[in-house]
């Protein structure tokens, strides 16, 4: 399954942590370091392996602690809405 | 003395808002401000009678920003704004952002603004210290 972000969701950069607002719940999300460079990652629609390959290239961070974090993220995400998933194309 | 009334008025108004922000589930309020329902009592106005009516909108929503205290909020005196500017038909949008505070805490904040010109019905993000996230 493909992660994408909800094209629903409106983000904004504060502070270089994302915000998120989700206008048909009326939610405001703030997310985290971890959360927001997930986020920026997912500018196109990713598998979480892919992700978390990026994540590792591109900051110093071991591989259990990196995928343990990615997925409670995506899945606090989904559940709320601002990611969603997408069959492969 | 008549403005006192009118400033009494828009307080309960804003308090009665702030009640149902309380209470409604989110989708509700925020299916609320989108249609806003109110917009069928709308009076059409002569142009002078509702630059008038403006002015004195604008004054109650300064002095409500500027004196508000327990249950009102931002986006109860926005909303409350809202309804009253719709009603003599003044066309106004309101934004949705998240400001942030000088020790780091993040705050979302509701502001009401004329489309046309830009102009602040209810304060705005401070410079530097907020982002816009949307609009309705």
């Amino acid at each position: 399954m493909l992660i994408a972000r909800n094209p629903e969701v409106c983000a904004a950069e504060l502070d270089g942590e994302i915000c998120l607002f989700e206008p048909v719940k009326a939610e405001y999300l703030n997310l985290n370091g971890t959360g927001s460079a997930i986020w920026n990652l997912l500018e196109e629609p990713a598998e979480v392996d892919q992700l978390l390959a990026s994540l590792q290239g591109r900051y110093a961070v071991d591989p259990d602690t990196c995928r343990q974090e990615t997925e409670a993220f995506i899945s606090e995400a989904l559940k709320s809405g601002m990611l969603q998933e997408q069959p492969p194309a | 003395m008549k403005r006192t009334l009118a400033y009494g008025g828009f307080c309960l108004l804003d308090h009665g808002v702030w009640l149902l922000i309380q209470l409604l589930p989110g989708p509700v309020l925020i299916g609320l401000a989108r249609q806003r329902p109110w917009q069928r009592l709308k009076r059409s106005l002569p142009p002078l009678a509702q630059q008038h009516w403006q002015a004195r909108i604008d004054w109650l929503l300064r002095t409500r920003c500027r004196l508000a205290g327990w249950g009102s909020t931002c986006l109860s005196r926005s909303l409350s704004g809202r309804m009253l500017l719709d009603l003599i038909g003044v066309a106004n949008e309101l934004h949705l952002g998240m400001s942030k505070f000088s020790d780091g805490r993040k705050v979302p904040h509701a502001w009401l603004v004329e489309p046309s010109s830009g102009r602040l019905f209810t304060p705005g993000l401070t410079p530097n210290a907020g982002v816009h996230l949307t609009q309705l």
